[in-house]
């Protein structure tokens, strides 16, 4: 009566400790059980472990781990300040300031080579007085040549993903995160 | 749908968040498949650090034609497999270097957790004795919970093959169980 092949019995076996077989399959496996000995043992073991493996309890991940994991991938050593920075607002106020920075040196070096050559030598006041200037600069013309050059080609978010070595689409990324 | 399909797109392009959630979401799972695959604590904690690395730097190749768990446990059981294959005196060498004491023997647990403990600490005895093939068939399907479909696609085998695994898997696991588990 046994229509089965063992290979067949063999994955009604294990649907059957699985809880999947439906009447009409547990009847074949039934049938080609009782007049195979392979496959009755092969089924009485699949239950009998198939229960035995329900006793096993998921073991319980170190403490520690995920942090551990993250630091390995972090692009940047994990820092919570790093978060707590609005870069955004931060790089936008520090532009000017960069640009003033830039005239700095600008103006020193150029001013700095005309009174050597005219005096011989860097008088004291001169280095305060052209910092006083730039600043005076670049807070009257908020868009001074070196803001405006540096708004036209690099935008803060490209800066601000420059400064934090990364993309500019992760820096959005994680924006749209939060 | 891919249920972590949102996620797995922010975390490709660089959100650590999204990262950190996948891997909040499946650290269980791949702890415990390394668990009951090497049958140590310890090796388990780094392999499966090992394999959400991989998974990281992968993303960018990820191309989403499975579900982002399959590909996890593709990525893991590749990981482990290799860890099992590797000459066991070298893997003794690796633990006694890290000086890890083993936990077979530094149980402290009370009452049920501790017998808990100890019927997993049992099996995964047992699990560690079969061939590693037929291991990660049965380890997929009653440790892990997965589908044939998905062990077939996880192991790269066709779904015949992951039957007949799991089938003699469980018939070969049975004495050693036994033996394991203490039955009568
Ligand atoms: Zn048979």
């Amino acid at each position: 009566m046994s229509m089965l092949t063992c290979d067949t019995a063999e994955a009604l076996v294990v649907r059957e400790a699985d809880g999947f077989l439906v009447p009409a399959e547990l009847a074949g496996l039934e049938a080609h059980a009782t007049g195979c000995e392979a496959c009755r043992a092969l089924r009485a073991a699949n239950l009998a472990v198939k229960r035995a493996m329900a006793l096993r309890t998921d073991a319980m991940v170190p403490s520690g781990f995920a942090p551990r994991v993250l630091a390995c991938v972090a692009p940047w050593p994990s820092a919570d300040w790093l978060e707590a920075v609005d870069w955004r607002r931060w790089t936008e106020w520090m532009l000017p300031v960069a640009a003033a920075l830039l005239l700095i040196v600008g103006v020193a070096g150029t001013s700095g080579s005309r009174s050597t050559a005219a005096n011989g030598g860097l008088s004291p006041s001169e280095p305060s007085a052209t910092v006083s200037e730039a600043w005076t600069l670049s807070a009257e013309t908020e868009s001074s040549p070196a803001t405006s050059a540096l708004r036209q080609d690099v935008s803060s978010d490209e800066l601000l993903a420059t400064m934090l070595g990364t993309r500019v689409a992760d820096s959005e990324g994680t924006g749209n995160g939060r | 749908m891919d249920p972590d399909r949102a996620l797995v797109e922010e975390a490709r392009r660089g959100n650590q968040e999204a990262f950190a959630d996948l891997v909040g979401r499946y650290q269980v799972r791949v702890f415990n498949l390394a668990r009951a695959l090497t049958g140590n604590e310890a090796d388990a904690a780094e392999l499966a650090q090992d394999v959400f690395v991989k998974v990281y730097r992968g993303l960018g190749t990820f191309r989403g034609e499975s579900a982002f768990r399959t590909w996890l446990y593709r990525v893991a059981t590749n990981v482990i497999r290799s860890h099992i294959a590797r000459p066991s005196v070298f893997r003794w060498l690796v633990r006694r270097e890290r000086n890890d004491a083993d936990p077979l023997e530094t149980l402290a647990a009370p009452g049920d957790i501790e017998a808990r403990v100890t019927q997993r600490d049992a099996i995964d005895r047992a699990l560690g004795q079969l061939p590693t093939d037929l291991r990660m068939a049965v380890t997929l399907r009653d440790v892990e919970g997965l589908e044939y479909k998905e062990i077939a696609e996880v192991l790269d085998i066709p779904i015949g093959t992951v039957m007949s695994r799991i089938a003699r898997g469980r018939e070969k696991l049975r004495p050693l169980l036994a033996a394991s588990l203490g039955w009568t």
